[in-house]
């Protein structure tokens, strides 16, 4: 059985069959997208480049970028005003990336400094961490209790904010004893 | 020892004031009894599994749960001499150590370090393709019969027990015995965690 298939199963049983089973999905994808920053779901992309286009677009299931490697070289994370102090012109510089930045126009795309001189081979690769329609078998204790939380905050006829705050509380201890010093990046 | 799921779940029930098991039936208790004993021996890794990763040739980055689906955490990688290979604390250490990590390579690798909770980086890259031995905390086998045992520690039982006494009372929304147990939970995992191995 898959992870989301067990959730849903906890979710029903401790909510004694009041959890609206049509906004499952929903809140079940709510609480993966707030994993993003703990780091759970970490996976890797090849990404093309195109010559003199700075531009990457990275998958839309992205939640948290981790990194960016360029031609087997580990790329640093600079931002906007850090590469304008460097180059005023970077806009316009192509060559080998040494650097990305986030501040693009949309969550999904990077940009590279400088614009890549060649267009793919090489290509980059990004380390990044996803949202999933499974979540690793682990998580499906907690995730499940953050999904009560949700379901039992919001308006309905079996709204209950005591019920929904122990299962936030009880579902954040249990990620917080799960995430071990070593997910620290 | 491990311990029968029969008998620990009728306790956790009679501990919720359910001691027929009607509120939540026997079934019901060891499914949330085995999600429970899965994420103690997650903080715990009491039981733990050995998994043979064959390495490719100049590949640094190894999906964990692609690999090797009962593995809850990385404790240890060993060649096939059954040698350690040295942790690398953060993945971010490996930028610290040269930016072309990514493309070094060398016949035996010498160094691992987790990325997030689903990539395993091992550092240098094979030149070739060795074997590696991952030890991980494990994914506790889900239990859905009372004759089956736990898997943790008699010790770990407890806790597992404390954190299923919970879910109980959480689903029959006795909200301040659920605080108390909780409190209770917490306390004991502290001392687990900081307990000798």
């Amino acid at each position: 059985m898959s992870s989301f298939t067990d959730c849903q199963g906890i979710v029903n049983l401790l909510s004694n069959g009041q959890a609206d089973t049509n906004l499952f999905q929903l809140q079940y994808n709510d609480v993966v997208n707030t994993l993003g920053p703990k780091r759970w779901h970490t996976t890797t992309a090849i990404v093309n480049v195109t010559e003199g286009t700075p531009l990457i677009t990275l998958p839309a299931s992205l939640l948290d970028l981790i990194k960016i490697i360029y031609d087997g070289k580990s790329c640093s994370l600079l931002e906007l005003r850090e590469v304008e102090v460097l180059n005023s012109g970077w806009r316009n510089a192509v060559g080998t990336p040494i650097a990305y930045i986030e501040e693009a126009e949309s969550a999904q795309t990077v940009e590279l400094y400088p614009a890549p001189y060649t267009n793919s081979p090489p290509t980059a690769l990004a380390i990044y961490v996803e949202s999933r329609a499974n979540v690793l078998p682990i998580l499906t204790l907690p995730v499940a209790l953050l999904v009560l939380q949700r379901e039992f905050s919001r308006e309905s006829d079996h709204t209950s904010v005591d019920f929904a705050n122990l299962c936030g509380e009880l579902g954040m201890m249990l990620l917080d004893m799960l995430d071990a010093p070593e997910n620290h990046l | 020892m491990a311990q029968n799921v029969g008998n620990l779940t009728s306790q956790v029930s009679e501990r919720a004031r359910d001691p027929n098991q009607t509120g939540t039936t026997q079934a019901n208790v060891i499914l949330l009894f085995s999600f429970c004993q899965q994420v103690v021996n997650g903080v715990l890794a009491d039981v733990t599994v050995q998994d043979v990763l064959p390495l490719t040739a100049r590949q640094l980055i190894y999906p964990i749960f692609a690999n090797m689906p009962d593995s809850v955490r990385v404790l240890a990688v060993r060649d096939a001499s059954e040698r350690d290979l040295q942790p690398f604390g953060e993945f971010a250490g490996l930028g610290n150590v040269k930016n072309s990590w990514p493309s070094s390579y060398s016949d035996t690798p010498r160094s691992y370090a987790p990325c997030g909770r689903d990539l395993l980086i091992i550092y240098p890259g094979p030149t070739g393709t060795p074997i590696l031995t991952v030890i991980s905390a494990a994914l506790t086998t889900a239990l859905t019969l009372p004759a089956q045992t736990t898997q943790v520690t008699n010790d770990s039982d407890d806790a597992v027990m404390d954190l299923c006494e919970v879910l109980l009372l959480l689903k029959a929304r006795d909200i301040p015995d659920c605080q108390k147990i909780i409190e209770r939970f917490k306390n004991r995992m502290a001392a687990l965690e900081t307990e000798p191995k």
